[in-house]
């Protein structure tokens, strides 16, 4: 009777952020007492918090029922495949993180002091739910989950959300940082000032020379990565340089340069989800089972890549579909209120 | 579900706009209502108050009758009153006339007042005097004059002369002593 009152009284405000290192993207949905949604979003680079702000605060007051929720990026967050705390405690300090449980038969976590950090941040404007990535993933591919065992993965910006169900029972899971992509395209030579060029053989004679990467303490995979020379992306990449450059001439410059980021990027990705692999076959922590299938919600709109790596270095059959973080998250904001 | 990691801030509808609309009628609201029982309070007080002045109004009213019946009463008394000291007055005087009238040598030894008449005993020396004497003036006061005599021991003659009258002042007595009876049980 309330909930109906205030629903014709009030127009109903979900404002969504997803916040990135470098941008910040606000989606901000109105859903009127007849059911009309009108719905907006804003990009921000994310150091212009007094702007986002604003525009929160702007939105915020066209009505009292505002509902602002905001996706967990924070990296010390994970999901564990028990709800007992006692089991709990070998996959994290059940003391600083808080654990909610789905369904019984999962959970997943983040640090109180990065909730606390969160709400320190947006104090301003309060904050009224704070989702997990799993919890995004296990909803987007809920069909999937239920009937398959497969790797899912949430491809971010700035973080892949990586978990393997069988059939809604979850054997592994792990926020993976794209942080370290600076140290990565360094190692793989992709940042300028940092590139000598003798060390660089993106040249006409394309072809990293992995010989000279080392192997970062966070990237144990790339040990057991031997065949990364053979990948033909990197051929194909040749290929496609040499195309650009015979239709635009000097000005493939940069674009090169995007190509090679996102090539790097996609290899980056590549590089951790393997790493995440062989720690879910390794770790006698999970129970382990032999993955075919990769589904993976993109929603950064990624290149082909990845896709090929996975497929042609791992033998997994790939699945991807596209998706908008804000709308999910507004999704979940609209059950959870 | 509850999935989020936080609570939702309660969501009050009671902006502070509609807070402030909210006590303009609330006070608006609560003045219409205390003016309303005011005067629904003095309406009470008002048809009590009408209540008991009615109730006065007959009393008074009632009181009134009373008091008039009363003077009426003491009217129709009063009157009597004079009517019975006018006829005492008149009384007193032919029966103070009527012993002037009587000679001195007949001696009356006994006379009775009645309702309409008086009856005289008395001794008379003869006949004679007493018919020339007394009986002239009685008969000139009385309708109807009824003398026996018989002897005494000493010669003389003892009389007994009974005499009525049916003037008005009998009837005027008679009225008077058949309304007082019903009055005085009317005052009881």
């Amino acid at each position: 009777m309330f909930a109906k009152l205030k629903n014709l009284l009030y127009t109903q405000i979900y404002i969504n952020i997803v916040a990135g290192n470098k941008q910040t993207t606000i989606y901000v949905e109105e859903i009127s007492f007849n059911g009309s949604v009108q719905s907006t979003e804003e990009k921000f680079e994310t150091s212009q918090s007094k702007k986002i702000n604003a525009f929160i605060l702007k939105n915020t007051k066209k009505s009292p029922i505002h509902y602002i929720t905001i996706l967990d990026s924070s990296i010390s967050q994970g999901a564990t495949p028990t709800c007992s705390s006692t089991e709990m405690t070998q996959f994290c300090d059940m003391g600083i993180v808080k654990h909610i449980c789905y369904n019984k038969q999962w959970g997943y976590y983040t640090s109180k002091l990065d909730i606390l950090e969160f709400q320190n941040k947006y104090k301003k404007i309060g904050l009224d739910f704070i989702f997990s990535p799993f919890l995004m993933l296990v909803n987007f591919f809920k069909e999937k989950v239920e009937k398959e065992l497969a790797l899912f993965i949430l491809v971010g910006v700035d973080s892949i959300t990586l978990s393997v169900y069988d059939h809604s029972k979850l054997l592994f899971a792990e926020q993976l940082d794209m942080q370290n992509q600076n140290e990565f395209q360094e190692e793989l030579g992709m940042v300028d000032e940092a590139l000598p060029t003798e060390d660089l053989t993106l040249d006409d004679d394309i072809g990293i020379d992995l010989e000279t990467i080392d192997a970062s303490d966070e990237l144990d995979s790339l040990d057991d990565f031997d065949t990364i020379e053979n990948l033909d992306t990197f051929d194909e990449m040749d290929e496609f340089s040499e195309d650009d450059s015979e239709e635009i001439g000097e000005v493939i410059v940069p674009n090169l340069a995007d190509t090679e980021s996102s090539f790097g990027e996609d290899y980056h990705r590549f590089s951790l989800i393997q790493s995440a692999i062989n720690k879910f076959y390794k770790d006698d922590r999970f129970s382990s089972d032999f993955i075919e299938q990769v589904f993976i919600a993109d929603s950064i709109g990624m290149g082909t890549e990845l896709k090929k790596f996975l497929e042609e270095e791992m033998f997994l059959n790939v699945f991807i579909r596209k998706i908008d973080l804000c709308l999910e998250l507004c999704e979940l904001a609209k059950v959870e209120k | 579900m509850k999935y989020s990691y936080i609570k939702p801030r309660k969501k009050s509808i009671l902006t502070p706009e509609i807070r402030l609309v909210l006590a303009f009628f609330s006070m608006t609201i609560f003045m219409l209502l205390s003016t309303y029982g005011f005067l629904m309070y003095k309406d009470k007080m008002f048809i009590k108050d009408k209540l008991a002045i009615e109730n006065e109004k007959i009393r008074l009213q009632q009181n009134t009758k009373d008091i008039e019946s009363k003077i009426l009463h003491i009217e129709k008394q009063m009157n009597t009153s004079t009517k019975v000291f006018t006829k005492n007055s008149v009384l007193r005087d032919s029966l103070k006339n009527l012993f002037d009238l009587v000679p001195q040598r007949i001696t009356l030894t006994e006379a009775k007042l009645l309702h309409n008449g008086l009856t005289l005993y008395g001794i008379t020396p003869n006949k004679d005097v007493y018919n020339f004497m007394l009986q002239a003036p009685l008969r000139s006061i009385f309708h109807q004059t009824y003398t026996s005599f018989y002897p005494a021991k000493d010669g003389w003659l003892r009389f007994v002369s009974t005499n009525y009258m049916d003037d008005e002042t009998d009837k005027i007595l008679e009225d008077t002593d058949s309304i007082s009876p019903k009055e005085e049980k009317k005052d009881e």
